[in-house]
């Protein structure tokens, strides 16, 4: 099938993008992996201590009995961190993505079968997942040291990326639609919202947890929660439409950062894959990236008499 | 000529099958109950239920002190985990799971005390688990006090 002959919503959601683009996704979702998995290993190795009683399995480890034999569970824990490190490097990638996407799929699960579920791994796993599926390592990368020439531009990249940033429009469409279902358009009038700061607020304070100062200054003015109930659920519910209009997009992209930032200032409640924007840079050209990192890398990058871009 | 249709067509279904089963995972919790919710495939339930008053009804493990202070243990000495919203579900069950989950529960903390080397909490001489209510507004515009406290477990820190 001919570019031209096949339907505009196929060559929308394959557009041409170049390989670095996908490329510099991996690199820094792996960073984000190897940097956040890496200063976290004594928390995710600590659940091979918890009380038996205490498991409560979910998702696709909802069919054990009991928590795993801690020997195997903190193996698997150590291999995670190793294949998180291949996978930044771009190291036998076609085989290592998926083995180390699969890994961290069940230990960050393990991790939320002990009561609470947390919501801050969800969309960093589903990017890992994306990118263990798609050819993310054909440049910039262990496997490619040997290749003399940049991959041209090509569809085959350009899935993986669409697909990212879907994923992550689905998620805040989806807390969206919760407090809709949940709540009715009345979480707009922000007294929840006020009553959610404070709450969440007190029992930090009360379980011996870091809270946030900013909270006790801002209670005294409802107005405030109003808005920010307002500009919350206009931007998760609003999220899809943004992925057809790229400028739309990074705007979403810097609305929902500082979103994030306020929830942090707020309440104490620290998202780090989006506050680090790591989340939103599938909508942005990260390909970009790839050159300044390379000029790092190589001083004079026309020294050696080839051009490194591939335009 | 026919391998390259061949790699083209590969690339197409990868892509369409990918995004399509991704794409049904991560909306299929939308079709479901809103209260269920589970990993990674969720409804995003945090902070989303109507709360038009500003209560909370909190289990929490405290360190008792020689003067009678008390004061909240944090997620990790109360429960070996640091993540406190997955503490604060560690302490409600194992205080609603019966008489002698509760009470082992509480040995535990005081042997994480005894063990444990922060010189903040060397001087507690007891665990206390208390269900407390607090009016999370008045805390801070008055003062950060429960308006009731009820002790359900008390143990030891034996040194």
């Amino acid at each position: 099938m001919s570019e031209a002959a096949a339907p505009t919503w196929l060559r929308w959601w394959f557009p041409q993008v170049p390989s670095e683009r996908l490329a510099m996704l991996r690199i820094l979702v792996g960073a984000y992996s190897v940097i956040y998995f890496g200063v976290r290993l004594p928390y995710w190795l600590s659940f091979a201590r918890h009380r038996a009683v205490q498991f409560q399995p979910v998702g696709v480890l909802s069919w054990l009995d009991g928590p795993l034999d801690p020997a195997v569970y903190q193996t698997l824990v150590l291999l995670t961190f190793v294949g998180s490190v291949f996978f930044l490097l771009g190291f036998w990638y076609r085989a290592v993505a998926p083995v180390f996407a699969a890994f961290l799929f069940v230990v960050l699960t393990y991790a939320n079968s002990w009561g609470g579920l947390l919501h801050t791994d969800n969309l960093w796993l589903l990017h890992v997942v994306i990118l263990a599926c798609a050819p993310a390592a054909d440049v910039l990368s262990l496997d490619a040291r040997k290749a003399t020439s940049l991959a041209s531009p090509h569809f085959k990249y350009g899935w993986a990326i669409r697909l990212m940033c879907w994923v992550c429009v689905c998620a805040y469409f989806l807390a969206g639609l919760a407090k809709l279902k949940n709540s009715g358009w009345g979480f707009v009038e922000g007294d929840s919202l006020r009553n959610y700061v404070a709450m969440d607020n007190v029992r930090k304070i009360e379980l011996g947890s870091p809270h946030s100062p900013l909270a006790a200054l801002f209670l005294p003015y409802p107005a405030a929660f109003q808005f920010f109930a307002v500009a919350s659920l206009a931007m998760e519910l609003g999220a899809p439409l943004v992925m057809l209009n790229r400028r739309a997009a990074k705007l979403w992209s810097i609305a929902m950062w500082s979103f994030h930032v306020g929830v942090l200032a707020l309440m104490a409640i620290l998202f780090l894959y989006p506050v680090t924007f790591i989340a939103f840079a599938p909508f942005f050209r990260t390909e970009r990236l790839a050159g300044l990192l390379r000029r790092r890398v190589r001083k004079d990058p026309n020294r050696n008499g080839r051009a490194l871009n591939p335009s | 000529m026919s391998r390259l249709v061949c790699g083209v067509h590969r690339h197409l279904w990868i892509g369409t099958a990918v995004s399509l089963v991704i794409t049904a995972l991560v909306l299929s919790p939308a079709f479901g109950e809103p209260k269920e919710d589970s990993f990674p495939l969720s409804t995003y339930p945090m902070f989303s239920h109507g709360k038009p008053n500003p209560d909370l009804v909190l289990t929490q493990a405290l360190a008792v002190f020689p003067n009678g202070d008390r004061k909240p243990l944090p997620p990790k000495l109360a429960t070996g985990n640091e993540e406190v919203i997955q503490a604060m579900r560690m302490i409600l069950d194992e205080t609603s799971g019966g008489e002698e989950r509760a009470k082992s529960f509480c040995r535990d903390i005081a042997d994480r005390i005894n063990r444990g080397s922060s010189p903040r909490w060397k001087e507690a001489i007891a665990v206390e688990i208390a269900r407390s209510h607090f009016d999370t507004v008045t805390y801070f515009e008055k003062a950060p006090e429960p308006l009731s406290r009820r002790t359900l477990q008390r143990c030891p820190v034996e040194r």
